[in-house]
């Protein structure tokens, strides 16, 4: 019985689909206006504010500076698209 | 201050640090997202990303497969080298000036892009370019070389800056945060150049052989460096005079010595000190657009071209008087080719320099001369500058007075400055400024009626001086406001003859305006000659407005300009005739325009009555135009404002050869076919026969 209970009580509790949704959408909401590092295939580098992205993972940069062999430039706002995107690190 | 900093990648890692890898994260998330879902920041909208550069996309991303450029300044520059980058250089600033912006020019040579970026410190020690030593060429003639330039650009993008010129203007103001050495002054990198040529006279022996060969050829260029410079420094009118003549004859032979020596090594150098991908290190900018560039010929051209309209700017010291001065300025708006921006912009700072106009006189006093020389010394207009009568008259009628004086000359001030624009803008202020002039005619008007109750012995004598002229101004500018519609091809041809009607009869109206002036004042000494050299001139134009419209009528009747038949035809020209006339419709200080009393007046008749009017007409212009040329130049004797005027002249009378000669041929045989061209004024057409 106890049994019973506690597998109930598992499926009350168990994580729907929609709810799986959330987390990762808030996952990516909570970096959002935040600075992020993004490393591209040909190895330069974009520091920016994350201003937002979609499904195939391109993102948009504001505020960006680009490091390209040891040189660093302003570029404003980018779009760098997701399979481009090496590494995606966010500020600690 | 620029945004650039160079460095080990280290500084890189050293950011890097701070951030924490989320790339797995990151991408389970994005996965797990919609199509066409966007997770998006609230304050940001994808219309903020309109001009966001794609990374990776080769039309947007200038820095994909950037490699940059290393420079090798331990080995000095052989002298044939130094003057192909010279020359190089020279060739990236014309291009700056006529429109290419500067990462894809003066930024592309690397030693220029060097100094730019170079400390205060270093730029003062001259030590730019340290592991060469202080003899080699590289420091003693590049280094002071390339600073010149750098100043000369800053001195003209300050002009565009200062906002005396307009965005239209094809130069791209941008310096991409670079230093153009704004706070290093003009006067040290001028030293710079002395020193360096008189090294170059001094002390050949220090230099290589190459470069005692090459010296004059060297020299030559600096020169022609240090006379820029001071033309852009605009420091006294005699420099810029002495320096504009000075560098025309040297351009002659700087061509001559880049064909013989730089032109066969100038891919070498190219090479060696240029990057044309430099956008790559410049920020926020696309990739080159690979504008094509200006051939040296075509520099030396550009330079001639700016060194005569310099020479013409600085004539205008010399002109005399009032009347002069307005003259000189409307011709000057209707050269032949437009001069380069920096001198228009200089004439603009010239119209009002401090509280003066033209460094002589305040706007009043300029503008009391103007109305003396317009109406000649017969005219007593004294008591305008006499406090004597202001004090005679009520108080609420001498500020009318003073203001209505004041308001008139700020507007002709206003003139004065438009001429210096650019055709497009020119037009556009001057539909702008024509109400204030009707405004003007209208102050006028209530002030000399009160004049006239309260100092009538006065307003008997001057009558309506002021509102006349004011209706002068604005006629003038309506005329101008006409033909620079039609120069700017704004008319199509099919609506030409609508336009000469209306010239026609805005040229009637300035005729009757100053022969009723004559007769009024009686002015028909001497000394109102300027008035009678309007009149004739009123009815010169006459002529020729009213044989362009007889000969427009008749291409039109034989289908040489094709009347275009549209379904609404007469909402077509409705809508049409509003777009051009629109600034004249409603002005109070004329009668009322109407379209169809344009097209009434522009009726096409008989094809034999046609031509045997046009050609009347134009040949009476033409016998008219040379009297009107010779009473000019003994009324204004300002031989600068004359060679201007006469020049113009010479189109009219050129086109009236033209066309009575095509119509005298087509008379004879109605089979030829009549084209249309612009071969002797870009600004009206002529007619010839088709070979």
């Amino acid at each position: 019985m106890l049994k019973d209970i506690s597998q109930k009580l598992r499926s009350m509790y168990q994580p729907t689909d929609l709810n799986m949704q959330k987390e990762p959408r808030q996952l990516l909401e909570s970096w959002l206006n935040k600075s992020v590092r993004i490393e591209v295939s040909d190895g330069r580098v974009f520091f920016g504010d994350f201003m937002c992205t979609d499904h195939e993972g391109s993102a948009i940069l504001a505020n960006t500076t680009e490091w390209n062999q040891g040189r660093n430039r302003n570029v404003s706002m980018v779009v760098i698209p997701g399979k481009h995107i090496k590494k995606f690190s966010v500020h600690a | 201050m620029e945004n650039y900093q160079t460095g080990p990648s280290d500084i890189v890692n050293k950011l890097s640090s701070q951030y924490i890898d989320c790339t797995e994260e990151y991408k389970n998330a994005v996965s797990t997202l919609y199509k066409e879902e966007l997770v998006q920041y609230s304050e940001f909208t994808l219309l903020d990303s309109i001009s966001a550069f794609e990374i990776m996309d080769e039309k947007m991303d200038s820095g994909l497969n950037y490699m940059s450029k290393d420079l090798d300044l331990s080995k000095d520059l052989s002298a044939l080298e130094v003057i192909a980058t010279m020359d190089g250089i020279l060739r990236d600033e014309c291009d700056w000036h006529k429109g290419t912006p500067m990462s894809e020019s003066l930024f592309t040579n690397l030693l220029l892009l060097k100094v730019c970026r170079a400390p205060l410190k270093s730029l003062r020690e001259h030590s730019c370019f340290s592991d060469c030593p202080d003899t080699a060429l590289l420091n003693s003639v590049i280094f002071p070389y390339i600073v010149a330039t750098i100043k000369c650009c800053d001195l003209v993008r300050r002009e565009y800056l200062s906002g005396k010129l307009y965005d239209e203007e094809d130069t791209s103001a941008s310096s991409y945060q670079i230093s153009l050495l704004e706070t290093f002054p003009a006067e040290e990198a001028d030293k710079l150049l002395v020193n360096s040529i008189a090294c170059l006279d001094g002390s050949l022996q220090k230099y290589t052989e190459e470069t005692r060969t090459y010296a004059d050829h060297i020299r030559l260029r600096l020169n022609i460096r240090l006379l820029l410079l001071r033309v852009y420094q605009r420091l006294e009118f005699d420099i810029m005079e002495h320096g504009f003549s000075d560098i025309y004859p040297l351009l002659k032979e700087l061509l001559q010595s880049h064909e013989e020596y730089a032109a066969s090594i100038m891919d070498t150098v190219y090479e060696k000190y240029w990057d044309f991908s430099i956008q790559a290190q410049l920020p926020a900018t696309a990739p080159p657009r690979r504008i094509p560039r200006l051939s040296f010929s075509e520099v030396v051209l550009f330079l001639e071209e700016f060194c005569s309209d310099g020479m013409l700017l600085s004539k205008v010291r010399f002109i005399d008087t009032p009347i002069s001065l307005f003259h000189y300025f409307l011709e000057f708006s209707k050269l032949d080719r437009l001069p380069e921006a920096y001198i228009r912009s200089s004439l603009q700072s010239i119209v009002m320099n401090g509280d003066l106009v033209c460094e002589r006189d305040t706007p009043q006093s300029f503008f009391i001369k103007l109305l003396f020389n317009f109406y000649g010394n017969s005219l007593n207009l004294n008591f305008l500058s006499s406090s004597a009568f202001y004090s005679s008259i009520t108080l609420p009628l001498a500020q009318s007075l003073q203001d209505t004086v004041l308001r008139l000359a700020n507007s002709v001030i206003d003139i004065l400055r438009l001429c210096s624009h650019n055709p497009c803008r020119q037009r556009r202020n001057a539909i702008n400024i024509l109400t204030d002039f009707d405004f003007r005619h209208y102050d006028s008007l209530l002030v000399e009626k009160q004049l006239s109750i309260e100092a009538p012995d006065v307003a008997s004598r001057v009558g309506s001086f002021l509102s006349s002229f004011a209706l002068h101004l604005q006629l003038s500018l309506m005329e101008f406001i006409l033909v620079s519609g039609f120069e700017q091809e704004l008319f199509l041809l099919s609506q030409a003859d609508i336009y000469f009607s209306y010239l026609r009869d805005l040229y009637v109206s300035h005729y009757r305006l100053v022969k009723t002036l004559r007769s009024t004042f009686n002015l028909y000494d001497s000394a109102s000659s300027y008035l009678s050299f309007l009149e004739h001139e009123y009815s010169t134009l006459i002529s020729f407005a009213e044989g362009y419209l007889k000969m427009t009528c008749l291409l039109i009747t034989i289908n040489a300009i094709p009347k275009k038949t549209l379904r609404n035809e007469d909402e077509f020209q409705k809508s049409q005739f509003l777009t051009h006339f629109r600034p004249f419709l409603q002005l109070r200080s004329l009668p009322p325009l109407s379209l169809s009393v344009l097209k009434e007046n522009s009726k096409p008749c008989v094809e034999d009555v046609l031509i045997k009017e046009a050609k009347e007409h134009f040949n009476a212009a033409k016998k008219n135009f040379l009297l009107v040329a010779k009473q000019f130049s003994s009324v204004l004797k300002d031989e600068s404002v004359v060679d201007l005027y006469n020049n113009r002249l010479k189109k009219h009378i050129s086109c009236c050869i033209a066309n009575v000669l095509t119509l005298d041929l087509y008379s004879q045989n109605r089979d030829l076919k009549i084209i249309i061209e612009h071969k002797y004024d870009p600004g009206m057409y002529n007619i010839s026969i088709k070979k």
